[in-house]
């Protein structure tokens, strides 16, 4: 029998639990006009719209098209009404209502355009501004604040105030998030995303009314993977990023939709650049993969992208330095190498951050001289036959409906902090158990850590342990494994053991499939869907004479081996060339990434590549021209059609397809043996902050982990 | 059906199967993939059998021999048989 976990779209009955029916029924329900019996009727300024029962009045005014301006209120945190600023006249009502904590009740009749509103509104903004620096001009936040476009509408153009203003103690946060708390009008998203999302308890309100003050109560920095979010959450300049200040103003920028590839997830992102520099990354909300976060260093390691650079092609001289050179030089030294070394003793290398595009040029060239050997960094042990084998199968949204979930090898907070936000979700508001055989962290929610040997992996799936029973008795179990486990020698043996375990403890069964695989690089699936494996005749016999790396960083390759390196950082890779092709970074390039899920999105060039380089899958389809073997493909498009025809679902990108599952025939072939129980388990990111030739380039990064070792020391 | 129905596919580099999950034209290669994908990693455990599924794709089979050259075959509605058919044609006629 097939089974096929269905794709989950992203309306999540499972979000209502989090803060209330309230904020729940807002984004699993769309209003519709005809009468249902969930649905209340209200009037917005004169219109009459249904909304379900329970949301509140904000939400209706939302549906009627009608905008309210806000400052605390924000649809992913739990509800504060402190701001007063989202007041609207309710008829009927003697005062003006906070809309955001006002539930509708039938035949409401809401007027937000009255002369009480206007009025209200003004008021309150004369309060904020009482104690606001009037410092838009130097404030980092100016063009793109909240208060500053309301005080546009509501504000006043005189003030009323003779007295002096309150100055309140800049915090110190850590080198990334810069804090001016005199701004700081108190709404306390910054508070309850701490709490609530990222799941540290370091932020707070200290003193009451004309003392209070927004910090860590003890001065420390934000010890979250995803601190940086508080930067977009602060509808004022309080908090801003501390890298980009002072560099850009907002209407300078320029934004291009792009895709993150700093750890497995694919977050959606937006590139802001001003010329040819990238100047920040923010986050553009896709709620089925990142819903509006991102973690740290997808955020803050774009510094590196102007550090280290392989800007122009070198070749290593008779004096074993490398040198600069054409790329009509280098092309046609490496085509001659290529053609001269018999196929066998070729290794193509694909890294963990490389585009699909790139990776099928280079693959289909390799196989067009009769080389077969390719493989991705990392992973060479890794069978590429069964997309469920290695993909996150339940999808990102699924994890929220898991009950139980069972960690192999992964400490997801560091792996995937969004990820990890719906995990704490999964746990804090749908109760669901996390226990963890692997590395023992503090994943921001309660965990049982059962082990991190293979010993007791074998136990769970023997069906001995005590665990065994729970997991059969859950309604959504999830099994998540780490990718640092698919780098094992012994990967396969235990692979097999833990897809047996799946069929037999019911984590896959009917529509639900919840064995999962978390990736910690953008390009690894992209590399593992195309086939970027070893083909029939590949095999290691031959000792390497060439290896190829395409910006991976660690490969074998035997003294006297002759390497070209294309990548776009110089580090450890590129020190063992004797060529060096300089390629684009993710920033620089048109490519498609597959994230863990399987979901094919397509980051677009914000930027051209930094001095001579060039586009990685147009060098390889330079390179196979002077080889001889010129690819078959011209322009993007067309290898991208190529991907399609490799993977038919490259040709449907945002979109996750469903996998198909073997019922264990995945391993039924590899022989039984035992695992290797002297390698412990562990989580592939030791420090979250360095994991990839360019968060390892980054400054940023690095004052990170140098605080981060500073406040643990 | 045995390991020797496909002694050849050792002469094949890669062998990848587009299929839909559930539409009526791959049921015959998803049931073909079900009962046979184990006797075909078993007669050459060296050789990639790429499944790709994608909702609506049509059923087909693409083999890579030396030097890159591909194949493909349709499968689109053919039963088990017909697929192991397919395959076993395309791995008896290697181009030379
Ligand atoms: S720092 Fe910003 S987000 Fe935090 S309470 Fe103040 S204004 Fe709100
Ligand atoms: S948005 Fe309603 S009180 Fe702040």
């Amino acid at each position: 029998m097939t089974r096929l976990a269905v794709a989950r779209k992203a309306s999540r009955e499972a979000y209502k639990t989090l803060f209330g029916a309230r904020a729940g029924a807002m984004r699993a329900m769309s209003a519709e006009a005809a009468p249902n019996p969930d649905t209340v009727p209200v009037t917005v300024n004169g219109q009459e719209v249904h909304v379900p029962k329970g949301v509140t009045v904000l939400y209706a005014c939302e549906q009627a098209g009608v905008d309210v301006p806000r400052f605390c209120y924000h649809h992913k945190l739990s509800i504060a009404g402190n701001c007063r600023m989202c007041l609207v006249e309710v008829e009927k009502s003697p005062k003006p209502v906070a809309s955001c904590a006002m539930p509708v009740m039938p035949g409401m009749n809401i007027k937000t355009t009255t002369d009480l509103v206007k009025k209200a509104r003004e008021g309150v903004m004369e309060f904020l501004l009482i104690n606001h620096p009037l410092d838009c001009p130097i404030c980092d936040q100016g063009g793109e604040c909240e208060l500053q476009d309301q005080s546009y509408i509501f504000g006043s153009d005189r003030s009323r105030f003779t007295e002096y203003k309150r100055a309140v103690e800049d915090k110190e946060l850590g080198p990334l998030v810069k804090t001016v708390m005199t701004r700081c009008i108190h709404c306390t998203r910054c508070v309850r995303f701490s709490t609530e999302i990222a799941g540290v308890q370091d932020m707070g309100i200290t003193g009451r009314g004309n003392q209070a003050e927004v910090g860590t109560y003890i001065s420390k920095l934000l010890a979250s993977e995803l601190s940086g979010n508080v930067i977009d959450l602060c509808p004022v300049g309080a908090l801003t990023s501390k890298p980009f200040a002072f560099t850009a103003r907002s209407w300078e920028l320029e934004g291009t939709p792009s895709i993150d590839v700093t750890d497995g997830l694919g977050s959606n992102i937006r590139v802001d650049t001003r010329g040819n520099e990238v100047m920040r990354i923010v986050p553009r909300a896709n709620e089925e993969v990142n819903e509006e976060w991102i973690s740290d260093k997808a955020r803050f390691s774009y510094d590196a992208l102007k550090r280290q650079r392989l800007d122009r092609p070198m070749v290593r001289g008779s004096d074993g330095k490398l040198q600069e050179t054409s790329w009509e030089f280098a092309l046609d030294y490496v085509a001659e190498k290529l053609k001269a070394t018999e196929p066998d003793a070729i290794r193509a290398v694909a890294g963990k951050l490389c585009d699909a595009e790139s990776m099928i040029s280079l693959k289909d060239m390799m196989n067009k001289l009769g080389a077969s050997h390719t493989t991705p960094e990392g992973m060479a042990n890794v069978s590429a036959d069964v997309r469920s084998s290695y993909l996150f199968n339940s999808n990102l949204v699924g994890v929220e409906d898991a009950d139980y979930v069972l960690l192999i090898g992964t400490n997801p907070r560091t792996e995937a902090p969004v990820l990890n936000v719906r995990l704490r979700r999964a746990v804090i508001a749908g109760g669901a158990t996390v226990t963890s055989v692997g590395p023992n962290a503090d994943l921001s929610y309660p965990s049982t850590h059962l082990g991190d040997t293979t010993a007791t992996l074998e136990e769970i799936t023997s069906g001995k342990h005590a665990v065994c029973e729970a997991i059969k008795a859950a309604n959504n179990p999830m099994v998540i494994v780490g990718s640092e486990l698919l780098r094992r020698a012994d990967s396969k043996i235990l692979l097999k053991k833990i897809h047996a375990m799946c069929d037999e403890l019911g984590v896959v069964k009917g529509d639900w499939n919840g064995f999962n695989v978390l990736h910690d690089a953008g390009g690894t699936v992209g590399a593992l869907d195309i086939g970027f494996v070893p083909g029939t005749s590949a095999s290691n016999d031959v000792p390497a004479k060439l290896v190829y790396s395409l910006g991976a960083e660690e490969f074998d390759a035997p003294a006297g081996a002759f390497i070209v390196y294309q990548g776009h950082h110089g580090a450890q890779g590129a020190s063992k060339a004797d060529v060096i092709l300089p390629g684009a970074a993710y920033t620089e390039k048109t490519g498609t990434y597959v994230n863990t899920e399987g979901r094919a999105q397509v980051a677009v060039a914000s930027m051209g590549p930094v001095g001579q380089a060039k586009e990685d899958w147009r060098i390889l389809r330079a390179l196979s021209e002077f080889a001889g073997v010129p690819l078959p493909y011209n322009t993007h498009e067309q290898v991208h059609r190529r991907l399609a025809e490799v993977a038919p679902h490259f040709a449907k990108l945002n979109e996750v397809e469903a996998t198909l599952w073997m019922n264990g025939a995945t391993y039924a072939h590899e022989k039984a043996r035992k695992a290797d129980a002297s390698i412990p388990f562990k989580s592939s990111v030791e420090n979250f902050f360095m994991t990839d030739v360019i968060s390892k380039t980054s400054a940023t990064m690095a004052k990170c982990t140098e605080a981060r070792n500073e406040m643990n020391a | 059906m045995s390991k020797a129905a496909f002694t050849g596919l050792k002469a094949v580099q890669e062998l990848r199967f587009h299929l839909c999950q559930t539409s009526k034209g791959s049921e015959g290669v998803r049931n073909f993939l079900m009962s046979s994908y184990k006797t075909l990693k078993a007669a050459s455990p060296s050789t990639p059998v790429l499944i790709r599924e994608s909702s609506g794709a049509e059923g087909k089979l693409y083999a890579r021999y030396d030097m890159g050259v591909e194949k493909c075959v349709k499968l689109e509605g053919l039963d088990a048989k017909g697929v192991e058919k397919c395959l076993q044609d395309l791995v008896s006629s290697v181009p030379k």
